[in-house]
C-alpha cells in the first residue's frame, strides 16, 4: 500500500533543519575573507605541484620529440590555442565526472574551476587582457594535469568511455 | 500539498544586529559570531541539494560566506541577513556557474548510501531525498523544506510554475514508492 500524502508531510516536516558545522569551515573562510587576493592560488597550492611537475614533463617530452626550435612564446601560444579549443569544447567536466576522484583530489579539481569562473568572468570584463589569458590557460592546463594524473592512476570507473566513445576528432585527452 | 513553514528566520536580537552590523564595517571577529549563528541553519539545505555530497556541501557552504561577507556592504536592513544568506546559498548551489564542478561522488560513497553529517532520525527519508532525480529534488527541497513558492522556484529554475509542480508530485511520488 502506497504512503499517505498525509504521513509523507509528517516526515518531511520533522526533518531536521539546523545541523552541527565542521570546525575546519570557519578557519577556511576566514583566510579567504582576510587574504582575498591570496586566496585562489593559495588553496590552488596542492595542485600546483602536480600540475608544475606535469607541465615541466610536457615541455620535456616537447623538447624531445625533434621539435622544431619554438620560442617559449610559440611553445606557450600552442598550449593556450589547445587549452582554448579544450574549453571551447567542454569536454573536461564530461571526462571529469566519469573518474572515480578522491575527496582531495575533486577538492582541487573545484578549486581549478573556481579559478577558471572567476578568470572567465574578469575576462569578460577586461577582454584581451593577456594576463588573464595567460592564468587563465596556465590553470585549465593544470586542471586538465590533475585529470590526467587521476587517469595515471587508473582510477577511471569501468563505465569509463572508451577510446571508441571520444567525441569525433578526439583521439586522446592526454595534454 | 502541504508546505512546512520551515524557513530558517531565527529571531535576531540586537547583539546579532550589532555583529552584522559590524561586520558591514569589515569586523571578520563579528563575521564569525554570524557565521556560528547562522551555518548550521544551511547545512541541512545544502547537503540535501548537493545530493547527499558532504565535501560539496561544506564546500557551497564556505562559498556562501565568502560571497555573504563580500556583498554584506548591499544588505540593507540586519534583520533581513538570514533570508539574504539563504537566497545566496540556494543560488551557488543551483548556479550554472557551477557547470564545470564535479558533482558526482566517488565510487566507493556512491556505492554506500549517504550519510548526513548530522545525527538523522530518519536516514530512509534523508536518503531517500539525495537519491531523487536532481531537478525533482530541488523542487522538493525549495518548497516542502524551504518554503518556497513555485512562481519563486520556476524563476529561479528558469522554468514554468506548472513544471515545479510537477516535479514536486514527481518527487513526492517516488519518495512514497521508495518509503513504502
Amino acid at each position: 500500500m502506497s504512503m499517505k500524502d498525509e504521513e509523507l508531510d509528517r516526515r518531511l516536516r520533522a526533518l531536521p533543519l539546523t545541523a552541527d558545522v565542521d570546525d575546519a569551515i570557519w578557519p577556511k573562510i576566514e583566510q579567504r575573507i582576510e587574504h582575498p587576493h591570496a586566496r585562489t592560488f593559495g588553496r590552488l597550492k596542492w595542485g600546483g605541484g602536480i600540475a608544475a611537475a606535469v607541465a615541466v614533463v610536457a615541455v620535456l617530452a616537447l623538447l624531445d620529440q625533434d621539435t622544431p626550435n619554438w620560442s617559449e612564446l610559440e611553445l606557450a601560444q600552442t598550449i593556450q590555442a589547445e587549452v582554448r579549443a579544450m574549453n571551447a569544447s567542454n569536454l573536461l567536466p564530461q571526462l571529469a565526472s566519469q573518474i572515480n576522484w578522491s575527496d582531495d583530489m575533486r577538492a582541487a579539481w573545484n578549486e581549478y574551476q573556481t579559478a577558471i569562473d572567476e578568470l572567465e568572468a574578469a575576462l569578460e570584463l577586461n577582454p584581451g587582457y593577456q594576463m588573464l589569458i595567460d592564468t587563465l590557460a596556465a590553470t585549465r592546463l593544470r586542471q586538465s594535469s590533475l585529470l590526467n594524473n587521476a587517469q595515471a592512476t587508473r582510477a577511471i570507473r569501468t563505465s569509463s568511455p572508451t577510446t571508441q566513445e571520444l567525441p569525433e576528432g578526439v583521439t586522446s585527452y592526454e595534454i | 500539498m502541504e508546505a512546512s513553514v520551515t524557513s530558517f528566520s531565527p529571531t535576531l536580537n540586537d547583539s546579532m544586529d550589532e555583529h552584522i552590523v559590524a561586520a558591514q564595517q569589515g569586523d571578520t571577529r563579528s563575521f564569525e559570531q554570524v557565521y556560528k549563528r547562522y551555518a548550521p541553519g544551511l547545512m541541512p539545505m545544502l547537503w540535501r541539494l548537493s545530493g547527499g555530497d558532504r565535501a560539496l556541501a561544506e564546500d557551497w557552504l564556505q562559498d556562501s560566506f565568502v560571497l555573504a561577507w563580500k556583498k554584506l556592504s548591499q544588505l540593507r536592513e540586519p534583520n533581513a541577513f538570514g533570508g539574504w544568506l539563504r537566497k545566496l546559498a540556494v543560488n551557488l548551489a543551483l548556479s550554472e556557474k557551477r557547470r564545470g564542478r564535479l558533482e558526482s561522488i566517488s565510487e566507493y560513497a556512491e556505492a554506500s548510501a549517504p550519510e548526513p553529517p548530522w545525527p538523522a532520525a530518519d536516514l530512509d527519508l534523508e536518503r531517500a531525498i539525495t537519491d531523487l532525480p536532481k531537478r525533482a529534488r530541488e523542487v522538493l527541497v525549495l518548497f516542502q523544506l524551504e518554503g518556497w513558492t513555485h512562481d519563486e522556484i520556476a524563476k529561479h529554475l528558469k522554468v514554468e510554475p506548472g513544471t515545479s509542480k510537477s516535479q514536486l508530485s514527481r518527487a513526492r511520488s517516488l519518495l512514497k514508492e521508495k518509503l513504502q
